[in-house]
């Protein structure tokens, strides 16, 4: 489990000093934060993220700085357990995370005298950041899909293997060369492929690396809520509703193209723990709004808020009935659609023509192929 | 027994029963154990790693694999220290099980090695103020399992310093500091590797080595110098269990044999056979679902048979009222008579299991008549018959039986191994899988869409 934030600031007048930190008692070693920093400020000093071990401590530190040329230099340090990495979580979610702190700390700065209010707010901000880590690391299988799909380097790592079957050592060095970032941990970043079985490991006899082979392949990507469209082909909930919720449903789906932007977009509503309740919440049915099921300790605005943004990224819609309350219904389901790799089968049949694969890589591949398909 | 391994049951008739017994085994096993060449890990020897340059000091003494180093790029009159900056050495201990482990499986494995470093701040670490670096000085600790030869090794946990010499802070020590390991699964499969290249599958080699990088990051002002006061690996400990792996196909029989029933008259209206069967514990259904008690006549396999799940820990009868098994009793030939305890798949037992056989009885029941029908046509056509389902049989177990899918994967593979010319497959790209599924989504709104409106008029009307 992630064991909590470190902000520490530098000024040129004392240097390195701790900030804010979350829980308070957390240990805080400045040794390691300037260790943290010095890894940062190697090079350029620019505005970045590192991943930093500390052995005193115990802990794997994934850190983000403002830059030396910012007006007031932050770090923003997620300390984490030594077996943890922050792709774990996903490199979207932590950008959030420490947007959002950044946030915090820019409007401290521009209303001083409410500093004691945003402090507070911060902290509990911190305090939900957590436990939404904690959530990520149980996530469902398609959300584990939508996972890889927004992480730059899972995605690459995908990429690779929709071309062809690699050693890992193979695959660590094209990775590092492709996105430029060295991996800390293979067995991490691969670790979404194996739980949701899109990839397998194996040994082939004479090989001293283990291979990677993809089985399955999936996109992430919009598809019609079949539940609700079966209810609204029964005139559910009422005839009315069910006649706007058709049209309105058609009209998108008939305009609907994928591409690249819209199925990030998609991605990162899934792996959002809070919006992907509501997401399954809604497949099953539509709800008035003022009849929503709540979870302990939520609020209405709260839910509204989540709403909002659903409703923005055109996966939730609102419809009046005729009493002038509103409707939630889910207007497209985002989903990962997996499906059987089989231009996989005519890439091999390339390569081994092109002598890029060994033969044994090639007949190991196909039997695995084999055996995976479903019909 | 036909195929499966016959070591790995045992049969005997004792008190008027018939005991199947399976033979399972679990053992633990410390491959190493604490510091080496201390009295827990014997055995230990210094060696080369390849071609590589030996650190200055290199020994095993009470503290462990130690090694002393200094790199000075000045040292000889031509500044011959320089070759100095990249030595290594191994430890290697051969380990020798006390069974042939290809009739075994490792069931779990652990590893654990500590070390301990000391160095002078004149080794150098990222954030140090040096003329020019890239990957800086590093000592890296590691273990290997290989086979005796040496052929292949597979590194099973290693730890490489990355701060250590580190002018702030500084950090110039680390003390008994774990390697990283890899992953129990990688573990077991390093082991089952090198135990493959032994012929007697029962040795393989432990090597702890030690490697040093000493980067120039002097420019001017003299060479680099780079002091590694002592890199130690201190324990390491290598156990893993085993258990016994029963072999598919593996199968224990009684057998009896009797005269046969012969003469051009006879005609055997029926044969049956029933016996009482106990087993002494349940049978463990996960480990193997199908195997199961046959009944054999002249090697041929009665279809019916009984699954070892169904044993019970007292004796119950086979069948309630014996099975009828008049279609495998041929006429001239003495008939032999089998109980067969068939183990279908393979897998890895723990502990003896026993199934009992008791009071078998087998009655055959026939009349003498006269043959008068010339049934030869019938034969004729019977033949043809069957001639033609075997065919259509063996058509659908290699072909048919399969998806096209599969079957374009299946005929890939064999061009593959006999190596002959392969031309392109005409199969979905990606894109157009992902458009298909888009295009069905579609056509699905459609179709809803229309029975919605179908719903709505047989409503109204």
């Amino acid at each position: 489990m992630a064991k909590g934030f470190v902000i520490t600031k530098w000024t040129e007048d004392q240097g390195l000093v701790v900030y804010h930190r979350y829980p308070e008692n957390l240990t805080v070693d400045l040794d390691d934060m300037m260790r943290i920093f010095y890894a940062h400020i190697t090079g350029a000093g620019e505005a970045g993220n590192v991943l930093v071990r500390l052995e005193k401590t115990k802990s794997n530190v994934s850190s983000y700085f403002t830059g030396m040329e910012s007006t007031t230099p932050l770090m923003i340090n997620l300390m984490l357990e030594l077996g943890e990495d922050p792709e774990m979580f996903g490199e979207a979610v932590i950008s959030e995370i420490n947007k959002n702190i950044l946030q915090y700390m820019q409007k401290m700065t521009e209303n001083v005298g409410e500093s004691y209010e945003i402090t507070k707010e911060l902290t509990a901000y911190m305090k939900d950041a957590l436990l939404l880590l904690e959530r990520l690391k149980n996530l469902s299988k398609e959300q584990r899909m939508a996972q890889i799909f927004s992480s730059e380097r899972a995605r690459t790592i995908l990429e690779m293997l929709q071309e062809r079957a690699y050693s890992r050592g193979e695959l660590r060095t094209l990775i590092e060369e492709k996105t430029g970032r060295f991996i800390s941990n293979l067995e991490i970043a691969l670790d979404p492929f194996i739980k949701t079985d899109i990839i397998k490991q194996d040994w082939i006899e004479g090989d001293s690396d283990i291979t990677l082979f993809l089985l399955s392949d999936f996109t992430v990507m919009r598809v019609p809520a079949e539940k609700l469209i079966e209810n609204a082909k029964k005139n559910l909930p009422t005839p009315e509703l069910a006649t706007k919720y058709m049209k309105k449903v058609s009209e998108f789906l008939n305009a609907y193209e994928p591409n690249f932007e819209d199925n990030m977009k998609v991605a990162l509503n899934m792996i959002n723990p809070d919006k992907y309740d509501f997401i399954t919440l809604f497949r099953e049915r539509a709800y008035p709004i003022n009849k929503i099921p709540k979870g302990p300790g939520e609020k209405f605005d709260e839910i509204r808020a989540f709403l909002k943004s659903l409703e923005d990224d055109n996966i939730l819609t609102l419809i009046k009935d005729k009493t002038g309350i509103d409707w939630v219904f889910l207007l497209t389901d985002p989903v990962a659609y997996t499906f059987y790799p089989e231009y996989l089968i005519e890439n091999i049949r390339r390569d081994i023509s092109e002598k890029k694969i060994e033969k044994k890589t090639a007949i190991k591949h196909l039997e695995l192929l084999e055996q995976v398909y479903k019909k | 027994m036909d195929g499966g391994d016959d070591d790995d049951v045992l049969g005997e008739i004792s008190n008027n029963e018939a005991n199947f017994k399976i033979l399972g085994e679990i053992h633990s096993f410390t491959a190493v154990a604490g510091t080496p060449n201390s009295t827990t890990s014997l055995g230990w020897k210094l060696f080369n790693n390849s071609d590589f340059l030996l650190p200055d000091i290199v020994e095993i003494n009470s503290s462990g694999c130690y090694v002393y180093h200094f790199l000075d790029e000045d040292e000889g009159p031509t500044d011959e220290g320089q070759v100095h900056n990249f030595p290594s050495v191994h430890f290697k201990k051969n380990v020798s099980l006390p069974v042939d482990m290809s009739d075994y499986e490792i069931t779990n494995a652990s590893i654990q090695s500590l070390f301990n470093a000391s160095v002078d701040i004149n080794v150098d670490a990222p954030g140090d103020s040096v003329d020019f670096s890239a990957i800086w000085d590093s000592a890296t600790f590691y273990v290997e399992i290989a086979d005796l030869a040496n052929s292949y090794s597979f590194r099973v946990a290693e730890y490489k310093t990355r701060t250590l010499g580190q002018n702030i802070g500084p950090i110039l020590s680390m003390t008994d500091t774990l390697m990283q390991n890899v992953s129990e699964n990688d573990l077991i499969t390093a082991i089952n590797l090198a135990l493959e290249k032994d012929p007697d599958h029962s040795n393989f080699t432990i090597i702890l080595g030690i490697d040093i990088y000493c980067e120039d990051n002097i420019g001017t002002g003299g060479g680099d110098e780079d002091r590694w006061n002592y890199l130690i690996i201190k324990t390491c400990d290598l156990t893993f269990s085993y258990q016994k792996r029963i072999d598919k196909f593996t199968s224990l029989s009684i057998n009896q044999e009797s005269n046969s029933i012969s003469g051009e008259n006879i005609q055997i209206i029926n044969a049956n056979i029933n016996f009482n069967y106990s087993i002494d514990q349940a049978w463990p259904t996960n480990l193997s679902t199908f195997s199961e008690i046959r009944i054999l006549i002249n090697n041929n396999t009665y279809k019916d048979t009984l699954l070892l799940s169904s044993a019970s820990t007292t004796y119950q009868p086979a069948k309630l009222g014996g099975f009828e098994v008049t279609s495998l009793i041929v006429k001239d030939v003495n008939i032999t008579t089998s109980i067969q305890i068939f183990l279908a798949n393979s897998f890895d037992l723990d502990k003896n299991i026993t199934i009992f056989i008791d009071d078998v009885y087998f009655y055959i029941s026939y009349i003498i008549l006269k043959p008068e029908v010339n049934i030869f046509p019938l034969v004729i056509g019977l033949s043809t018959g069957i001639v033609v389902l075997i065919t259509g049989f063996i058509l659908y177990q290699v072909h048919f039986k399969y998806p096209k899918m599969v079957r374009k994967v299946k005929k890939l593979n064999k061009k593959i191994k006999k190596g002959k010319k392969l031309k392109p497959i005409e199969l979905n790209t990606r894109d157009l899988i992902i458009k298909n599924n888009i295009s069905k989504q579609k056509q699905f709104l459609i179709i809803e869409q229309e029975k919605s409106i179908e719903f709505k008029n047989f409503k109204e009307e």
